[in-house]
């Protein structure tokens, strides 16, 4: 009897499992968060044509606005409006409301206007609607007026293009300047101001500056050289932008507020020569207007040589050109990936390994080809991994090392790993031979392949660690060409193998060890808990990057996750039924993976509202400070970057730091890598760093900046920003 | 009775587990139905739930209103009544008063309403009052309620500054939205959404 209940008591953990996976937030949302009115019915106007307006509403699934509650009148006297027109909606009849039409996703109405005022060139009306939620709880909201601004159109196009070089000749329908609701656009050559010089001979550097909320198309945009004497341009290389989805295009690149992009030249005579840019291009206000194809045209002078060419233009010399040589970065490489062992990231995998090793001491054969196999595990994921970078940098999308751990799927992944690992440690699962299994079958493949995992997982789980010398060998790599740069990434992999691979091969290292018993199960359970707590650390990261419903999502995996692996325990010695139910589990565990994948990311305003002496990046800020000539102390950092944190703990956050700046009158300027963001890709770009941290000071005298190395300390730091502020 | 065996034991979990997925999978893509949302929301425990968590979503009130909540008193109104003259809350000290706001053009309110009448029947005796707060032009009121005569007084809340919902705690000004208030003139409860007769006679016996 007892041991039918026990099962029923499973049956019924594994019903509520199912069910508490089978409720979606997005209906919970739908019914539980009553949206605001304005979400519920979202109502855009545009004027296609002179005469008429144009009204849509967007209805949120389960809400539905009534027909006969629908009403729009003039706000002033600059136009006349006719009657509304709007479609026919669904018939119900109500016992108590008798017939009404309602009306369900969207509606397109018609609105005549008749204009009053000649030099009128905006108007607003009030348009009023009512409407309900139809699923439980079943309510009705009050009824709403919103008051929309609409430009009125020009009398002729010809009237338009008499401002800039813009012409409008692309104006289309769907891409007039459409009003918007409360808000009121700039002009499109005060919105999009686009420049060009010449940063080198054969170079370019095109320039869009544009105010807060507009945004410019990559995929929109081209360019050409007029009459140039046969010369041509090269592919633009984009920074990496911001993807948006919206109405004109559906999902695209775009960029805020300042984009900067070099262009090669080539062909034509070489020197001294103008050339005519012609840039096509067409952008956006957020949520509102879309300006139609814009066309502008500028000289450029190109410089006589080298020589003549600079960077002034970015308001920012940069640094010096990077003066390590190859056998130089080779050696900081080295060192770097013998450091990346100490890292914290690292610490639970090395214990890992640590582990294994003391239990696989059966000869010096059988270390050696353990050790081996961990340095191939190491060198081939370095060798991915470097790949990967240098290909998508190539690409313009990935921007340096720990870029994967912007990916939250990745720290997902990364969590679960390490959970499963820890498990395994605790003793809840075994896998294989390999890793924790009994120390007979070491020297088959099975052992030998774990120990190519392990340093694959080595690798993984270093990703969040720059090591201090690490950052420097790899920007020399970044500006190598691509063979160099692998050789570092695999240079690096070689010095995190090291230390392995010496216990391997001198086996006199290995006798220093002490000796197996029964005190390494001990230990091995003691390691777990650095697993768990890496995973927990992981999840803090990802509650950066996606908020609560990430963070609830990880952990009803990693409740699924233990979940699976105790029953694949159990199953082990059980039917074909029990082993497939125990697969059945694990996929279920991954599904909070896609999910977490599908969540938004949570407003960065938070983030940085936290202390309110800490100035959020952007470089329009950094550019006015320094006009003001006001010492900045910028800081670039990411949750999921270990030094970056230490530095935070040991001096940053520190009263002695926060004296310093009040003393100095320095501000402190900080960028949240945690997500991707191309303005400060662009700041790592200039500053010749493939990842965070990066600590720089702009002295008050308006002079370069100073670039801090990786690791700070208090006097350190004291220094450059004393300097500065003198 | 044989206990079953384990292996056809797992057999029967790993259906359930694949049809319990498949279930979720759908519901995922396409929602839950209306009609099993509903169903699981008018349960006791899902109407709790239902409600805190409208509560807690709910937007602040605007600045300079005091909103009230469930142990705050109920203020002492007067209101005009839609057939006759103005009524004060006063009148009813010393009963459960269940205030119900409502419009004209709001089905679901129109649709509760006959589960508010039988409450008002059957819970009089239990020192139950219904009172029933329009939100809407006095006129559109007298003309409804011509045609479906009230069980309980109707009061005209449009007037009103600050706006009676506003006040109450509907901060979302949504209705149809109800307030219960004890024997001593404090609130016990609020509840937003139409109100059936199984809550009605949970909340009033």
């Amino acid at each position: 009897m007892p041991r039918i209940l026990h099962r029923l008591s499973l049956l019924a953990l594994l019903v509520l499992l199912a069910l508490a996976g089978s409720v979606s937030p997005t209906a919970a949302q739908d019914s539980n968060n009553l949206l605001p009115v304005t979400e519920a019915y979202k109502l855009n106007a545009d004027i296609p044509a002179p005469g008429t307006i144009h009204l849509h509403w967007t209805i949120a699934p389960d809400y539905y606005l009534y027909r006969g509650r629908i009403s729009a009148k003039a706000a002033g006297d600059t136009v006349k409006l006719g009657t509304l027109n709007l479609p026919d909606g669904l018939k119900e009849h109500d016992q108590y409301l008798g017939d009404v039409e309602i009306y369900h996703h969207s509606i397109d109405a018609t609105l005549p206007y008749h204009r009053l005022k000649k030099n009128a060139t905006s108007f607003r009306i009030a348009v009023k609607y009512q409407g309900c939620h139809e699923v439980d709880p079943k309510i009705c909201y009050p009824p709403h007026t919103t008051t929309l601004n609409l430009e009125l159109p020009a009398p002729g196009p010809a009237a338009r293009s008499g401002t800039g070089k813009d012409t409008f000749a692309d104006r289309g329908p769907d891409m007039g300047l459409t009003g918007a609701a409360g808000g009121s656009a700039l002009p499109a050559d005060q919105a999009f101001r686009f420049n060009a010089i010449a940063t080198a001979p054969r170079t370019l550097l095109l320039r869009w500056t544009m105010p807060k909320g507009y945004y410019l198309y990559r995929d929109r945009t081209s360019l050409a050289l007029d009459d140039a004497g046969g010369a041509t341009l090269g592919k633009p290389k984009w920074p990496t932008g911001t993807a948006l989805h919206d109405q004109n295009f559906g999902d695209s690149i775009v960029y805020f507020n300042q984009v900067e992009v070099p262009v090669s030249i080539s062909g034509g005579s070489s020197n001294g020569q103008h050339v005519q840019l012609q840039a096509r291009f067409q952008g956006c206000l957020e949520n509102g207007v879309c300006y139609p194809m814009m066309t502008r045209t500028v000289d450029v002078a190109l410089p006589q040589s080298a020589a003549n060419a600079s960077l002034t233009t970015a308001g920012d010399t940069p640094p010096p050109a990077l003066t390590t040589t190859l056998l130089g970065a080779l050696l900081l490489a080295l060192g770097g990936g013998l450091l990346l062992n100490l890292m914290p990231c690292v610490l639970p995998v090395l214990s890992l390994k640590a582990v294994s090793l003391l239990e696989g001491r059966e000869g010096p054969r059988v270390a050696r080809h353990r050790s081996l196999a961990y340095t191939a595990g190491v060198l081939v994921s370095f060798g991915v991994v470097g790949l990967a970078v240098i290909g998508l940098r190539a690409a313009g999308m990935a921007s340096g090392w720990g870029f994967q751990l912007q990916q939250p799927v990745f720290v997902a992944v990364l969590a679960y790993l390490l959970l499963a690992m820890g498990l395994s440690y605790s003793g809840v699962v075994h896998f294989g031979a390999g890793l924790a299994g009994s120390g007979q079958r070491l020297a088959s493949k099975s052992g030998l392949a774990g120990d190519f995992f392990t340093g694959v997982l080595a690798v993984v789980v270093a990703s969040p660690c720059t090591a201090p010398a690490m950052g420097t060998a790899l920007a020399f790599a970044f500006a190598q060409p691509w063979p160099y740069a692998l050789l570092i990434f695999l240079v690096l992999g070689f010095g995190l193998a090291l230390p392995f691979l010496l216990i391997g091969f001198f086996p006199v290292l290995g006798r220093w060890l002490p000796k197996p018993g029964a005190w390494m199960e001990t230990l091995k359970q003691v390691l777990a808990f650095p697993l768990y707590l890496t995973a927990a650390w992981l999840a803090w990261v990802l509650a950066n990057q996606r908020g609560p419903d990430g963070v609830g999502l990880l952990l009803l995996g990693a409740v699924l996750l233990a979940l699976a692996l105790w029953w694949t325990e159990r199953s082990r010695s059980r039917g074909l039924a029990s082993k497939v139910l125990a697969g059945i589990l694990l996929l279920l565990a991954l599904l909070p993976l896609a999910l977490i994948h599908t969540l938004p990311t949570p407003a960065t305003a938070a983030a940085h509202g936290r202390d309110s002496d800490v100035v959020a990046f952007t470089p329009a800020k950094l550019q006015q400070l320094r006009k003001q000539g006001t010492p900045v102390f910028v800081d670039m950092t990411a949750d999921w970057c270990i030094t970056c944190k230490a530095n935070e703990h040991t001096v940053l956050d520190t009263t002695t730091f926060r004296n310093l700046l009040k003393r100095t009158g320095t501000v402190y300027m900080k960028g949240d890598w945690t997500n991707e963001n191309p303005d400060i890709t662009a700041f790592l770009q200039r500053w010749h760093s493939p990842g965070v941290p990066v600590y720089v000071v702009y002295s008050k005298d308006g002079g370069p900046g100073h670039k801090l190395p990786s690791v700070l300390t208090d006097g350190i730091v004291r220094n450059a920003i004393e300097h500065a502020a003198r | 009775m044989r206990a079953p065996r384990p292996s056809s034991l797992a057999w029967v979990v790993l259906a359930l587990v694949a049809g319990l997925t498949l279930l979720g999978w759908n519901y995922w893509h396409h929602g839950v139905p209306p009609k099993v949302f509903n169903a699981m929301m008018s349960t006791r425990l899902g109407n709790r739930i239902e409600q805190y968590a409208l509560k807690v979503t709910s937007p602040p009130a605007p600045k300079g209103i005091k909103t009230l909540g469930p142990g705050d008193r109920m203020p002492d109104w007067t209101l005009p009544a839609a057939q006759g003259k103005p009524q004060s809350f006063a009148q009813w000290n010393g009963k459960r008063v269940l205030v119900n706001f409502w419009a004209t053009w709001c089905a679901p309110c129109l649709q509760e309403m006959p589960a508010l009448a039988q409450a008002q029947r059957l819970y009089a005796n239990h020192g139950v009052q219904v009172v029933g707060i329009a939100l809407d032009d006095a006129a559109t009121v007298q003309r409804f309620l011509k045609a479906h005569p009230p069980a309980y007084p109707m009061l005209i809340g449009s007037d009103m500054d600050p706006d009676p919902l506003l006040v109450l705690g509907d901060t979302r000004r949504a209705m149809p939205y109800s307030v219960l208030i004890d024997r001593h003139g404090r609130i016990e409860r609020t509840h937003l959404g139409p109100l059936g007769a199984a809550q009605l006679a949970h909340w009033l016996r």
